[in-house]
């Protein structure tokens, strides 16, 4: 099998996607607005609503939380994660509403969960509006720490594409992969220090514990804006192999699943 | 023609939807089947990339050369759509090599991406990105566009409050702007009132005389006519004829037709047949009025059509009526009986209705009967049968009209202000 195009060059190419790009950026996060009341404001109210909800169970559970206000403990770290959770959860859902672009036009694949991921990037900005407000109220230190913020922010949507991108080339053939991706995410929130600080995780367990990279950058997402310091290095270090190998193994994956996408779409 | 001359080359091309996957993963199946229930007959789990099966591209070749406007017909299913994705690298191949020299851009239902809650000024933005263009050149070409769409107002407002008229045209209308050197063109012209379609067409033409490689696909033969200077033939994801359109045409014509011939089938499946109990139509052939034959129609040997018939009722109460209509439903003769004449000839129930029509300048092209029995007092319908008897009438030239006569053209010299022997048309 050969398949030989004239393909126009390399720095065409890369306006051509990045134009893409930007127009179902721009339709997503306009065509939200439109026909809604709240708009943007849903964007702040899935944190907050499992803050309030995981606050209302502290009072009947003691969870320790190293002795920060338990509401700015937690949305620190929500935040983030519910960014981590659209974005994986989003990867599949952005291949099949745009079937008809993917059916008719040979676009390079990969330009749509990308897109679900900067539009998830708009609702992580509005939330984080809030969160600079509770940082104010509870007057949390800042200072050149918060610079290690966008380091984090790409680390995190960066594994969420590469979990959520392996996800949907199987999931398109087959919906099981999908199904079993949502329940996946549901307790990969368990077994990360959101509800529940790192230091309640038993000695002798932490080594396995810290492989999972989502401790790394949560823990690293909570030292900027709980405690004013920068994160964890060793910590973040070991998150790395994890993001490492989930786009070694997305990446190739992807590349290779999404030509027959629309054969199947 | 030279071999840099040809910009899209398709040489064994085989494909089959689907992801394709190692001859090991059947290898485990079959075995694993074997495993619970011997009993199977193992060829139950195909390998899809095995010969036999259905594909939607079987073994096929093409080429396709610069500046040329290729028409692809064939039947549903006959593979056309596939080719052109495949051209377009929206799906691979499965087998074999595809080439092709030049930006290519398939206009293939080109409303890819449209957000309904969108305007339609913002959903063009987004169909130039989506089809490749920057949003410089969408600027620059904005007010073209504009234009080439015909909105109006209507630009500027959401498109769920659209037409599908209006949508497509939208799609259209930046697909036109688009530079490209080979365009693929997949049944767009269905859409929009007459003027819109005219319009595309011209851009087409336009297109075609710029020197742009097209290649086109319709299931209307008079636009493929129009546009095309050469045809490919598909049936089954192959290529069965190539060359001059209007023998093509007619190949493609008579295969469609032909391969329905089959009366009975067509009788018994005419979701549009009635037969009350009082009278039924029990078959029905049409022969060549020279030669007798039934497989070829020819319009200067007339023809003959026999309705085998049973009565239960007396046949001076029935009036049957006879209708050829062409392809595009059009009824070309039209014919009625009382059936007083016939009772004296025919005395029991069973009888054969022997029609003869005399050679008659009809045009070319597939034709079909509409039979229908009547009650002549209470005008109450006995049966009805529509579409039936489809059959090929073989012309030398294809034509568009109901009748093919050979007119005679002249031109008249009008004397006008002195000027005289000249023709003149105002």
């Amino acid at each position: 099998m050969a398949l030989t195009w004239d393909h126009p060059t390399w720095r065409q190419q890369a306006v051509k996607f990045w134009t893409l790009l930007w127009a179902l950026v721009n339709r997503d996060v306009r065509s939200r607005f439109r026909r809604s009341i709240l708009g943007p404001a849903w964007a702040i109210l899935r944190p907050a609503f499992m803050m309030v909800v995981f606050s209302v169970l502290r009072g009947f559970v003691n969870i320790p939380s190293d002795g920060i206000p338990y509401p700015i403990f937690i949305y620190s770290v929500l935040v983030p994660w519910t960014f981590f959770t659209t974005v994986v959860n989003g990867c599949a859902p952005s291949i099949m509403s745009n079937s008809g672009i993917l059916k008719k036009m040979a676009v390079p694949r990969q330009v749509f969960p990308l897109a679900a991921a900067v539009a998830a990037g708009f609702d992580l900005l509005m939330s984080g509006l809030v969160l600079a407000g509770m940082m104010l109220w509870f007057r949390v230190p800042v200072g050149w720490s918060l610079l290690w913020l966008p380091v984090l922010i790409v680390l995190t949507g960066t594994l969420a594409l590469a979990v959520g991108m392996a996800l949907t080339s199987l999931g398109i053939f087959k919906r099981d992969f999908l199904t079993a991706g949502g329940y996946l995410v549901q307790l990969w929130m368990y077994a990360t220090p959101i509800i529940y600080p790192l230091s309640s995780v038993p000695e002798g367990w932490r080594w396995l514990y810290v492989l999972n990279p989502m401790v790394g950058i949560l823990e690293g997402f909570r030292s900027i804006l709980v405690r004013g310091q920068a994160p964890d290095l060793v910590l973040l270090g070991w998150a790395l192999p994890g993001i490492a190998l989930a786009l070694l193994v997305a990446w190739p994956l992807f590349r290779v699943m999404s030509q027959y996408f629309a054969d199947v779409l | 023609m030279s071999n840099d001359d040809v910009v899209i080359r398709v040489e064994g091309l085989w494909k089959r939807y689907g992801l394709p996957l190692p001859e090991v993963y059947y290898k485990g199946r079959r075995w694993l089947r074997s495993l619970r229930n011997s009993h199977n007959p193992q060829s139950a789990i195909h390998n899809p990339q095995s010969d036999d099966g259905p594909w939607a591209l079987r073994d096929l070749n093409l080429e396709v050369h610069r500046g040329e406007t290729l028409g692809i017909i064939g039947r549903n299913g006959a593979g056309k759509s596939t080719l052109l994705k495949v051209l377009a690298g929206v799906t691979p191949p499965t087998r074999g090599k595809v080439d092709v020299r030049g930006r290519i851009f398939p206009m293939i239902e080109l409303n890819a991406g449209i957000h309904p809650e969108l305007t339609g000024r913002e959903n063009v933005y987004l169909l130039g990105a989506v089809m490749g263009l920057t949003r410089q050149e969408m600027t620059a070409r904005m007010p073209e566009i504009e234009e080439f769409c015909e909105l109006g107002e209507w630009f500027d407002r959401p498109v769920w409050k659209y037409s599908s008229g209006m949508l497509a045209r939208l799609g259209f209308g930046v697909a036109m702007n688009v530079d490209a050197e080979i365009l693929l063109i997949d049944e767009v012209l269905a859409v929009g009132d007459v003027r819109f379609q005219n319009r595309c067409l011209g851009r087409m033409k336009e297109q075609r005389d710029a020197g742009k490689t097209i290649v086109f696909v319709s299931h209307v033969m008079e636009m493929v006519q129009y546009l095309c200077q050469r045809v490919v033939f598909l049936a089954d994801g192959s290529v069965v004829g190539e060359g001059d359109p209007e023998r093509l045409i007619t190949q493609y014509e008579n295969a469609m037709y032909r391969s329905e011939t089959q009366y009975n089938n067509a009788l018994r499946n005419a979701a549009t047949s009635f037969s009350a109990e009082k009278f039924e139509l029990r078959s029905a052939a049409v022969y060549n009025g020279r030669t007798g034959a039934t497989n070829s129609y020819s319009p200067e040997d007339g023809f003959i059509i026999d309705f085998h018939c049973e009565s239960m009722v007396p046949l001076d109460r029935l009036i049957f009526s006879f209708g050829l209509l062409n392809h595009r439903r059009e009824s070309c003769i039209w014919e009625y009986l009382e059936g007083q004449d016939l009772q004296s000839t025919v005395p029991s129930g069973h009888f054969t209705l022997r029609l003869t029509i005399p050679p008659v300048p009809l045009s070319g092209g597939a034709y079909t009967v509409n039979f229908m029995v009547r009650d002549a007092r209470s005008l109450e319908k006995l049966c009805h049968y529509k579409g039936i008897l489809p059959f090929v009438l073989t012309a030398r030239r294809r034509e568009r009209g109901v009748l093919t006569v050979p007119v005679h053209w002249e031109c008249i010299a009008i004397n006008q202000e002195g000027e005289s022997g000249r023709c003149r048309i105002a």
